[in-house]
């Protein structure tokens, strides 16, 4: 598979767009090598070490998708108005999750947090969510 | 020095379009069809990010969330993942060969790409038919509602995917494609990629956070 690259000039050029060399092997090489960092990661670090574990597999994710994002899908070598059309999403993005923040980051201080509900009977805020034993990680589907 | 007018003959003049011809292009400088697929691509990201947003509030806000290792075969998982990788490598290597000119690697590289699609789509639904047969259904609780969502939307675009790089298939076997009309495999390996891309971190989010 090393043969498929996509050349500058050469007959795999997509047109007029003058891709510059890379070669599909080793992005595919570098993906499945990130893959298997990442299941390693998510294995092997504790469930409970949240942000050393989220960290690490937010990383590899980000990167695995820009090298897709970059090379498979030629971004890289896309001209102004194509990168204009795509790239408009990130900010997009970026204020999403922004404006998601105060309720997945404050969730704590909030009066009626996300996963409470107010028990009709008494009127009293209670806790909807998973026992104690289930959050570290016991296995109650039986797969 | 008066010049004779040239006498109008229909045959040669008549115009042959209902809608007038100009000799420049007021459209974008790029294929419309790339330029379309990007604006599509585009909506979808902002769907994913929607379903992502949602799963990121309604995990980070949750009293507990359990360990995903514990009620989901990440190793099956990632094996796929995997496929799916491999999909979208054999997909540029197919888009290569044809821009080469050679048709037949890019049908074998091409039926690879289907092959592995269906595969993928295959094991997600036996992870389904073994999750649902536990009794994991979507109604259970919040991360069976999140992860049925996501993975089910994901697993609808594989399924477009696939009937999409089929139909190209069987357009390249009739004799659509060449070196110089490429465009509707790039588009198609197009879309290919982002399902691909979305899996990545869906797969990081559903299945190892």
């Amino acid at each position: 598979m090393s043969e498929a690259t996509t050349g500058a000039g050469g007959a795999e050029d997509h047109g007029e767009e003058g891709h510059e060399h890379f070669s599909v092997f080793k992005i595919f090489i570098t993906l499945l090598v990130l893959t298997a960092l990442e299941v390693a990661w998510g294995v092997l670090i504790p469930y409970e070490n949240k942000a050393l574990l989220w960290t690490g597999l937010l990383g590899f994710a980000v990167w695995k998708g820009s090298l897709i994002f970059l090379y498979f899908m030629h971004m890289k070598y896309e001209g102004i108005i194509v990168k204009g059309n795509v790239l408009f999403t990130i900010p997009l993005v970026i204020y999403m999750m922004t404006m998601l923040m105060p309720d997945t980051a404050f969730n704590g201080r909030m009066n009626y947090k996300i996963g409470d509900q107010l028990d009709p009977e008494t009127g009293e805020v209670v806790s909807l969510g998973l026992d104690e034993e289930e959050a570290h990680g016991d296995d109650h589907s039986g797969h | 020095m008066s010049k004779a007018i040239p006498s109008y003959d229909p045959a040669v003049d008549a115009p042959r379009h209902h809608h007038p011809v100009y000799d420049y292009d007021s459209g974008p400088p790029v294929d419309r069809g790339k330029f379309a697929i990007w604006c599509f691509l585009g909506t979808e990201i902002m769907f994913f990010t929607g379903l992502i947003g949602t799963y990121l509030v309604l995990r980070t806000g949750s009293p507990a969330w359990p360990n995903p290792a514990t009620r989901l075969a990440v190793d099956l998982t990632a094996f796929n993942t995997f496929i799916l990788i491999v999909s979208s490598a054999t997909v540029v290597a197919g888009l290569n060969a044809l821009q080469r000119g050679d048709r037949t690697k890019f049908l074998q590289w091409w039926g690879m790409s289907i092959l592995f699609g269906t595969f993928f789509v295959g094991v997600q639904a036996y992870e389904y038919y073994a999750l649902i047969g536990h009794g994991a259904t979507p109604n259970v609780d919040l991360f069976w509602s999140t992860f049925y969502a996501m993975t089910g939307f994901h697993g609808l675009h594989v399924v477009v995917g696939v009937i999409w790089l089929v139909a190209v298939y069987i357009a390249a076997l009739r004799g659509k494609y060449s070196p110089k009309d490429f465009v509707g495999v790039e588009l198609c390996g197009l879309y290919w990629h982002f399902v691909d891309l979305v899996w990545v971190l869906l797969f990081t989010l559903v299945y190892l956070m």
